[in-house]
């Protein structure tokens, strides 16, 4: 049988970092529990659900861009917070290398499109700005399908 | 799940959204200022988040190919 991490720590109970760590420890059996699982699950879900809403800049009080150049500096800015999000997420294998070279794949066409649609804007801004807003909705998907892969996911490995 | 993978998968959960954030909050630093100053962003400032994004990109091909020497398939290009 384990011995308890709040067994093993408690010899420390004498040195000066005795108390913080017989709180880690505490803390560590609380995960293990049934409350603790279940609050740590809940904290993943949360995490994942917080993902999503960082995609959203009004949430976070940050100046919608009008312009379309502020549009296509939050469109690469939500393309690298992607790519972010996808090499974390292969890093902790909540999601596969295969799945990871898809998104990454995806993540590069939305890129080009961004670029197109820049050079579009020059000669024709309306052409340009229509290109700009199928980016944008092209990037919110992949942005869905992140946060469905690792909830999806997560759930899984808490089971 | 025991507690030190539960740990571990909430510290990656934390890192992702510190990156995120970080991302997010250049952008609002960059609109902010051009909105006080009553400007548009210049091209620079965009070329800024285009190389950011590059940047991004670099790193999670260097994990790709770093899982492909794990699993002995072929390096992505």
């Amino acid at each position: 049988m384990r011995t308890s991490a709040l067994a093993t720590y408690q010899k420390y109970r004498d040195t000066a970092t005795h108390l913080f760590m017989i709180r880690m420890a505490r803390f560590l059996d609380w995960l293990e529990s049934p409350w603790g699982a279940s609050v740590t699950m809940g904290t993943s879900i949360a995490a994942v659900v917080l993902l999503a809403v960082l995609s959203s800049c009004q949430s976070l009080g940050v100046p919608t861009p009008t312009t379309f150049k502020g549009k296509v500096a939050s469109a690469y800015t939500t393309a690298a917070t992607l790519y972010d999000t996808t090499n974390t997420l292969a890093q902790a294998k909540v999601i596969t290398a295969n799945d990871a070279r898809s998104v990454l794949a995806q993540i590069d066409a939305a890129k080009l499109a961004i670029d197109v649609a820049s050079s579009t804007f020059a000669a024709n801004p309306t052409q340009g700005q229509s290109k700009l807003d199928s980016v944008t909705l092209a990037l919110s998907a992949l942005q869905s399908y992140l946060t469905a892969v690792t909830q999806s996911n997560t759930q899984g490995k808490l089971k | 799940m025991n507690n030190t993978q539960a740990l571990q998968y909430l510290l990656i959960l934390t890192q992702t959204l510190a990156l995120a954030g970080a991302h997010v909050k250049n952008l609002a630093s960059h609109l902010a200022q051009a909105q006080s100053e009553g400007r548009d962003l210049t091209d620079d400032e965009v070329a800024q988040f285009k190389s950011a994004a590059e940047e991004a990109r670099s790193n999670l091909l260097a994990t790709l190919n770093s899982l492909d020497v794990e699993s002995n398939t072929g390096p992505v290009s």
